[in-house]
């Protein structure tokens, strides 16, 4: 399962429910009958999803076993989900059947195709027809977090087309509504449209992630380089402040830098980047110790390459791959971080949409209004997950040995 | 064992000195002078020079940062802006409610993450191996400022079966508890599956097994004995992050110890308060460990020679 047949499979899903919705648009039938043919399409599309990972895993056998009775289960999820967005959103009109056609796909299929895979897995190896081992589970769940991944910063990219109306507008006479169809997501505290502020916050989470991610594994490995490379006093000294800097619990020292330096989304990268280095530099640090007593090492120094290229180009390339796993652990946990910051109102400045902001907001109006604070928190943790999911899947993809275990 | 303990103090001290030195920075790190930031641009001259005498901002920067530090070594933690207390007694007020909330929090992830993880490493990739690690997977990726909200609206409002505000009595412990105990039982299952399913495959085992002793014994006495030793690490690692976490958590509940002392300050600009606070979460946190590598220490006598 590449993440070609992950996408091929969420773009036929996504033009089947449109085509669909637009057939039901045409003939104009009622809004009973258009809900049930969506549900039975619905079905019908994650029965045919479930039985392509099956045969996927099998491999050799044609015939699909068990296939009816988890679709029963895919098919009572579709059933909830589809209960729930028409009681949440109620339908005037059947042209409005589009785009609820198009909600259905984009939160449904994803769960469904997700619970597919691990369904029929545990199916598999319960029947004994492959062996746990064989499954190229953390391939899959790579490419899952790498379609959330990608998905999320399609939509950052794009915020100003997604977002159905300004972030920044203020309507206070409409503040707290419940989600309604023009605002799908309801509307804060302020009456701005919350589905919208989300489709930007994604721009600031993914900025914020990048950025002090890049920052601090390029200061991390040079640093990580260096000391473990020419040992000594260099070493010394800088495994001390990385002592010293890890003496400080997770977030505590990132709150103090903030606290001083103000509220604002760059003191928030200048301060997690503080904090970010140092663990690449330690990880960096001992893969060089391992590699650098190796042949190929020698050999290059003895060819009388300079000490910066036997770094850069010998050992580096050697010691990439659990640099690249941390990196990617590293972006979910200063999403968290930043999404922290910004609840205690230390990141992003008032009016930013930045999700943890947002969250932060939404719990004063528990009481009243929850869905202000679900949906923020909801969006973190999927891009939270998605990243943990890249950076599991990689780990086992890169390090054979974890995966044998 | 004993030159073990000498070289990791001598770390220790090491250590919190470049924790001392990065607080008493920290207030020369605020853009601006730090007194007008403090008491605000309306305050009075007369004020301000006080504050400044009384900060010892008027002196060389060398000459603070001497008398900083051998202020913290008496115990001497400045004075608080607006209350003119003791900092040092002013966080001593609020320690209690902060050990509470972490007991509270670290009973919760042992309660949970014993059970669980010893059940998956029973039966691996059965169905309650499958259930646990899937919620552990969701539990390490929630983040605790909006697991907090949500069990607020299902227990404390839907629900009205506990309550969410303040601190009191063993009722209110529970919520923020579960709240900040969730990421760490997550972990904690997760690294006790792990370290179980690999002395389960050892050969002391199977001879065990073989001399027919019962499986409880087995994996109880045995198994669960020797799985034990990176499990303690986790359990103290996990202490930073309950440190950390509990700022948080304590936010979300109004719950008065050393994390939303620490916020009060940062919002009162009182910084010397801050300084404190965070001088004193970095200390427990470094104690915490040292204990935690002496544990490891010995119950593992290879690690001492590295």
């Amino acid at each position: 399962m590449t993440l070609k047949n992950v996408f091929e499979k969420f773009t036929l899903s996504y033009l089947f429910g449109i085509v669909l919705a637009l057939i039901i648009y045409i003939v104009d039938i009622n809004l009973k009958i258009s809900s049930v043919v969506l549900i039975l399409s619905a079905t019908l599309y994650s029965c045919t999803t479930y039985g392509k990972f099956h045969r996927y895993f099998l491999n050799k056998d044609e015939k699909t076993i068990v296939l009816f009775g988890f679709s029963i289960i895919n098919l009572t999820i579709q059933i909830l989900m589809m209960l729930i967005f028409i009681k949440v959103y109620p339908i005037e009109d059947p042209s409005k059947v589009i785009l609820i056609n198009i909600g259905v796909s984009v939160f449904v299929h994803p769960v469904i195709i997700f619970l597919s895979i691990i369904l029929a897995e545990k199916q598999l190896i319960r029947k004994g027809f492959i062996k746990n081992e064989d499954i190229p589970n953390n391939k899959l769940k790579k490419d899952m977090g790498l379609f959330i991944v990608i998905l999320f910063v399609v939509i950052a990219l794009l915020a100003p087309l997604i977002a159905t109306h300004d972030p920044k507008v203020i309507n206070l006479p409409e503040s707290l509504n419940t989600p309604t169809l023009d605002h799908i997501m309801g509307q804060d505290q302020n009456g701005s449209d919350i589905f919208s502020r989300i489709v930007h916050g994604a721009r600031i989470s993914l900025f914020t992630g990048l950025t002090v991610v890049f920052i601090s594994s390029v200061v991390g490995i040079f640093l990580g380089l260096v000391s473990g490379f020419y040992g000594g006093l260099i070493d010394t000294v800088l495994m001390r402040i990385v002592d010293v800097l890890l003496a400080f619990p997770g977030l505590l020292l990132a709150i103090a830098i903030v606290a001083v330096m103000g509220p604002h989304i760059l003191n928030v990268v200048i301060a997690l980047s503080v904090l970010g280095w140092v663990s690449f530099a330690r990880l960096v640090r001992g893969q060089v110790l391992a590699v650098k007593e190796r042949e190929f090492v020698y050999a290059a120094r003895t060819s009388g390459q300079s000490d910066l290229r036997v770094m850069f180009m010998h050992i580096l390339p050697n010691i990439m791959s659990p640099v690249i796993v941390q990196a990617t652990f590293s972006i979910a946990g200063v999403i968290i971080a930043e999404s922290s910051l910004s609840f205690l109102g230390l990141g992003a400045p008032p009016g930013t949409p930045s999700w943890g902001l947002m969250l932060s907001e939404g719990t004063k109006e528990l009481l009243d209004a929850p869905h202000v604070s679900i949906f923020p928190g909801a969006a973190i943790m999927l891009l939270v997950i998605a990243f943990n999911f890249i950076g599991d899947g990689l780990r086992d993809l890169l390090d054979p040995k974890t995966e044998k275990k | 064992m004993l030159a073990y303990i000498t070289k990791r103090l001598i770390l220790l001290i090491f250590v919190l000195y470049g924790v001392g030195t990065i607080v008493f920075f920290l207030i020369h790190m605020i853009p601006g002078d730090p007194v007008d930031i403090m008491l605000g641009d309306s305050a009075v001259a007369a004020d301000k020079d006080e504050l400044r005498k009384n900060l010892g901002l008027d002196k060389p920067v060398l000459t603070q940062y001497v008398s900083y530090l051998s202020g913290v070594v008496r115990g001497d933690l400045g004075t608080s802006i607006h209350s003119r207390e003791k900092v040092l007694d002013e966080i001593l007020e609020r320690v209690p409610a902060s050990f509470e909330l972490m007991c509270g929090a670290m009973f919760i992830a042992i309660l949970i993450a014993f059970p669980l993880g010893i059940l998956s490493a029973l039966k691996p990739y059965g169905f309650t191996d499958t259930v646990s690690m899937t919620v552990s997977f969701i539990g390490i990726s929630m983040p605790n400022f909006w697991l907090g909200p949500i069990l607020i609206i299902i227990f404390a409002i839907e629900l009205d079966w506990l309550p969410a505000n303040e601190r009191g009595g063993f009722f209110n412990l529970i919520l923020p508890a579960i709240t900040l105990g969730t990421a760490m039982a997550a972990m904690l299952s997760r690294m006790i599956r792990s370290s179980l399913l690999e002395v389960l495959g050892e050969d002391f085992i199977k001879n065990a097994r073989a001399r027919g002793l019962s499986e409880k014994k087995v994996v109880l006495k045995h198994a669960m004995r020797n799985s034990m030793i990176p499990v303690i690490t986790i359990i103290g690692l996990q202490v930073g992050v309950l440190l950390s976490g509990a700022i948080i958590t304590e936010a979300i509940f109004d719950w008065p110890g050393l994390g939303s002392l620490l916020l009060d300050g940062i919002n009162e600009r009182n910084y010397p308060l801050v300084q404190g606070c965070i001088l004193f979460i970095a200390s427990i946190y470094v104690f915490v460990n040292l204990i935690t590598d002496i544990m490891y220490a010995y119950a593992d006598p290879r690690v001492r020679l590295q």
